[in-house]
């Protein structure tokens, strides 16, 4: 990518969707949640600024519009609701899918605008539902124009405008009819009407009305736009679509035919006039009518404090745009007065005097070049909400950003993954060459018999020790991810899969916390997805099904994680229909996975993890979500080849639980150097409980196997000679066994060796090549002075 | 300034954009009304077209864009050629 700003906007934007995303979806069990309403507002807000920098105006556009939805539900006018929710993913999945475009080709696909407009047009349709109470008037989102709308559209046109477009038409040129009705903030958002129309290619006519009765100047708000076009253009739809691209959820197009003209003008006759002729406005006139409509106002109702703010205001307006400030003030003073009695007569007493004060106004007394008024009059204690002056408006933006800006997310730096990997590999080596230290030492001591040299050796081993350790484990914290990386994708995912096949799921997330390394965090994505489809499809019954089983009729799923010694655990676990056996070893006997006999000698456990087995699929009918019969091999595949380990437990009619075993991390391990069996072994510190010694009178034999008891628990032990089939060392009688207590899949077992040795982190490497079978060995790694240690893996050795 | 507010008169001059919007505003609702000459204006914010159309002032001078003096024309109630 040659734009250095889009290559660092594509990872920003995709971070923005997915926490819009998974806030959206919080949203939408918790709707009242103001905290996550502003995260995803906020989210979804940066991403329309930083997407204005590129030439991406459709993007730009639906995600304003996706902001302007979530505005009005965090200003309390919008309910969010499940089709909202629905259109507001599907665009923030549109979004997604231009950001890949954007990221092969730098710029839109041709038909985003199109795409742009659709997606706008639903997402407005709710905005314009819950609007509809208002005096704005919204042009109905149609995409078809009906016919008397088009009738009364072309009757603003003048004569000559539509004999124009005629003659276009019947020169066989495309002539679009332009129907335009900005929103009343569209000044907000920087657009500009009335130019963009008058640029729309080959206009012919263009006709503005305002969209309100338009109110007199001293009512008129400067910046709400109040104007409404019909236009006419000889260009085709689709050119002028891409002409007003910035605004179509707000435009009606109608490709004109000549019949249309012929019959409309025919009807319409003599174009008729926009506005009534006026004659030129006076102040003085304008502000009489004013005042007699409060008058009119307030002497036919009773007292209600609306009546009396909104005539004050009137008057103060009034008053800022006759230069007469002291009406202004004698307003404020009746407004508060008459709320103070609870009756309109002191505003209605003012209102006559104003009335009396105009009809005597002497208009030449007021300086041609008043100087400008310092502020709009001061606000009457209890304006009307509907009339905000437009300057705290904006004002009030900058203060909201301050106090976003207080919720930004902590800073991060974006590096390339190869650098943090060269570290990685960096610090391996230092470990391992830091531990030829203690070997230095000992030499120093046997070889050149300098035990002060050897224990200054020592010292500064310690150094560097404690340092490459805390480096090390800065290092991995960077590589670490937490699972909620891959987790945050679910509950969207379990949603829309779970409303597809209209099934009620709901997801319990557990342990997103949990961090594990990059690389394995990254490659459990698709594997989990996967399995979360599967249990959807084929796990999870109907509620229907459910309820005639007895259980709830939503089904819980959960998705779980938690770190144990070195895995990190991934656990799916569904409350649905169970996998049976028994089906699972027919299916398998029937597509040759496995042999009738060795079917019949598998355990109903074993038989169910058959659904690992390449080319296997128990689903009676393809669907499109999973049951391709490629899923769960795959899935086994994947987690295999990052040294972990995939097993399925079910109980038919109960439900389905998948664990994934994934290693931490492909880094560094702390291991004991044990003696025993004949030489020297690595054993994963995690794993040890402790080591203790025991004398052999404590050593107690039951049958074949041996126990002893530490603390009142009773701890069975193994001999590591005996386990890995080798001559256990000769002991004295009297001398103490070594016994190393580990926990193994939660249990304490005690190993017998010969002695424990020192403690060592080294990069752990995989057994390959000819030693790739071997059993009961976990990988290899290199000691300081060159020697290869093994490292045992206790779970496959007891 | 692309609009210049002299005696009585206010001279639009090339490029007219929203900024002007609230000056414009006050100064429309001094009496007597200025009269606008607009034939120097080339662009026009909507916000000021708004203005005049609700003003209504006397013009003295159109634009040279046709299509914007006709909708001048006609919000203001001018005459229309």
């Amino acid at each position: 990518m040659t734009n250095p700003l889009l290559a660092r906007f594509i990872p920003e934007a995709r971070d923005l969707l997915e926490s819009s995303s998974s806030g959206l979806l919080a949203l939408e069990k918790a709707p009242d949640d103001a905290r996550t309403v502003n995260e995803v507002f906020r989210a979804v807000h940066t991403l329309k600024g930083s997407s204005g920098l590129f030439d991406a105006p459709a993007l730009t556009k639906l995600i304003h519009v996706a902001e302007d939805l979530l505005g009005a539900v965090r200003a309390d006018k919008l309910a969010l609701n499940p089709d909202i929710v629905d259109d507001l993913f599907a665009a923030f999945d549109q979004v997604g899918a231009w950001i890949g475009y954007m990221e092969e080709t730098e710029v839109l696909p041709p038909d985003a605008d199109k795409v742009s407009g659709t997606l706008s047009r639903l997402l407005r349709g709710h905005l314009a539902v819950e609007n509809s109470g208002d005096a704005a008037p919204q042009t109905p989102a149609a995409t078809a124009v009906d016919p008397s709308a088009r009738a009364k559209w072309l009757a603003l046109f003048e004569a000559e405008a539509l004999a124009d477009a005629r003659a276009a038409l019947e020169k066989g040129r495309p002539v679009t009819l332009i129907r335009y009705a900005p929103a009343a903030n569209a000044f907000f958002c920087g657009s500009d009407p009335l130019n963009l129309v008058l640029n729309t290619p080959r206009l012919i006519a263009v006709e503005q009305q305002p969209a309100q009765p338009r109110k007199p100047l001293a009512e008129f708000e400067p910046y709400q736009c109040d104007m409404v076009f019909t236009a006419l253009a000889g260009e085709s739809e689709d050119e002028v679509a891409a002409h007003l691209r910035y605004e179509m959820e707000l435009v009606t197009l109608c490709a004109l035919r000549p019949e249309h003209l012929a019959a409309e003008t025919a009807e319409a006759g003599p174009a008729a006039e926009a506005g009534p002729a006026a004659t030129a406005p006076r102040h003085v006139a304008l502000a009489r009518t004013i005042v007699a409509n409060q008058i009119r106002a307030l002497s036919g109702a009773d007292y209600a404090a609306e009546g009396v703010s909104a005539a004050a205001s009137a008057v103060a307006r009034l008053a800022a745009s006759l230069r007469r400030l002291d009406w202004a003030g004698a307003a404020i003073a009746a407004a508060n007065e008459a709320n103070a009695q609870a009756s309109t007569a002191p505003a209605l007493a003012l209102l006559r005097q104003i009335d009396a004060d105009l009809a005597t106004f002497d208009q030449t007394a007021q300086p041609a070049a008043a100087p400008a008024a310092p502020a709009p009059a001061p606000a009457a204690p209890n304006a009307p909400r509907h009339e905000p002056p437009p300057q705290t408006a904006a004002g009030a933006a900058p203060a909201d950003k301050r106090e976003t800006a207080k919720h930004e997310p902590k800073k991060t730096l974006r590096v390339d993954q190869g650098k943090i990997d060269l570290l990685m590999n960096l610090i391996g080596e230092m470990i391992v060459s830091k531990n030829s230290l203690p070997f230095l030492a000992k030499r120093a001591e046997d070889v050149y018999g300098s035990r002060e040299m050897s224990r200054e050796i020592k010292d500064q081993y310690a150094i560097i020790d404690r340092l490459a350790q805390e480096m090390q484990a800065a290092i991995m914290a960077v590589r670490m991810l937490p699972v909620s990386d891959v987790f945050d994708r679910f509950p969207r995912l379990v949603r829309d899969v779970a409303r597809r096949l209209g099934k009620e799921v709901e997801l319990a997330v557990e342990g997103e916390d949990t961090a594990a390394d990059k690389t394995i965090i990254e490659a459990l994505g698709d594997p989990l997805l996967h399995i979360v489809r599967n249990s959807l499809d084929h796990g999870v019954e109907s509620a229907e099904e459910r309820r005639a089983a007895q259980k709830p009729a939503v089904a819980a799923l959960a998705l779980r994680a938690y770190q144990e010694a070195d895995s990190v655990i991934i656990e799916v676990e569904d409350d649905g229909r169970g996998v049976d056996p028994a089906r699972i070893r027919a299916a398998a006997i029937e597509k040759g996975v496995i042999t009738p006999e060795r079917a019949a000698q598998l355990s109903d456990a074993d038989s169910v993890n058959l659904i690992f087995a390449p080319g296997f699929s128990t689903a009676q009918q393809v669907s499109d979500l999973s049951g391709r019969g490629v899923g769960m091999d795959v899935v086994r595949t994947t987690i295999e080849g990052f040294g972990g380990r995939v097993h399925v437990a079910s109980t038919p009619g109960k439900g389905t639980l998948t664990r994934l075993i994934l290693p931490l991390s492909m880094a560094v391990t702390r291991i004991m150097i044990i003696d025993g069996a004949g030489g020297e072994y690595g054993v994963p510190m995690d794993m040890i409980v402790e080591t203790v010694r025991i004398d052999r009178a404590r050593i107690h034999r039951v049958k074949q196997s041996e126990a002893f008891i530490l603390r009142d628990q009773l701890i069975p032990l193994a001999r590591l000679a005996d386990l890995l089939g080798q001559p256990a060392r000769a002991k004295a009688e009297d001398e103490p066994e070594a016994v190393l207590v580990c926990r193994v899949k939660g249990r304490m077992l005690g190993m017998v060796i010969d002695d424990f040795r020192i403690g060592m982190d080294v990069v752990l490497k995989p057994m390959e090549g000819i030693v790739a079978g071997a059993r009961g060995f976990s990988g290899t790694t290199l000691l300081g002075d060159g020697r290869v240690l093994l490292v045992l893996d206790l779970k496959e050795l007891l | 300034m692309p609009i210049r507010y002299e005696d009585g008169i206010v001279r639009f001059v090339d490029h007219c954009a929203i900024e002007e919007a609230v000056e414009l505003a006050e100064r429309l609702a001094v009496e007597p009304m200025p009269e606008l000459d607009l034939s120097e204006c080339g662009v026009m914010h909507s916000a000021l077209f708004q203005l005049i159309a609700a003003a209504r002032p006397k013009i003295s001078g159109w634009p040279q864009e046709a299509h914007l003096t006709h909708l001048l024309r006609k919000a203001t109630g001018g005459v229309t050629d």
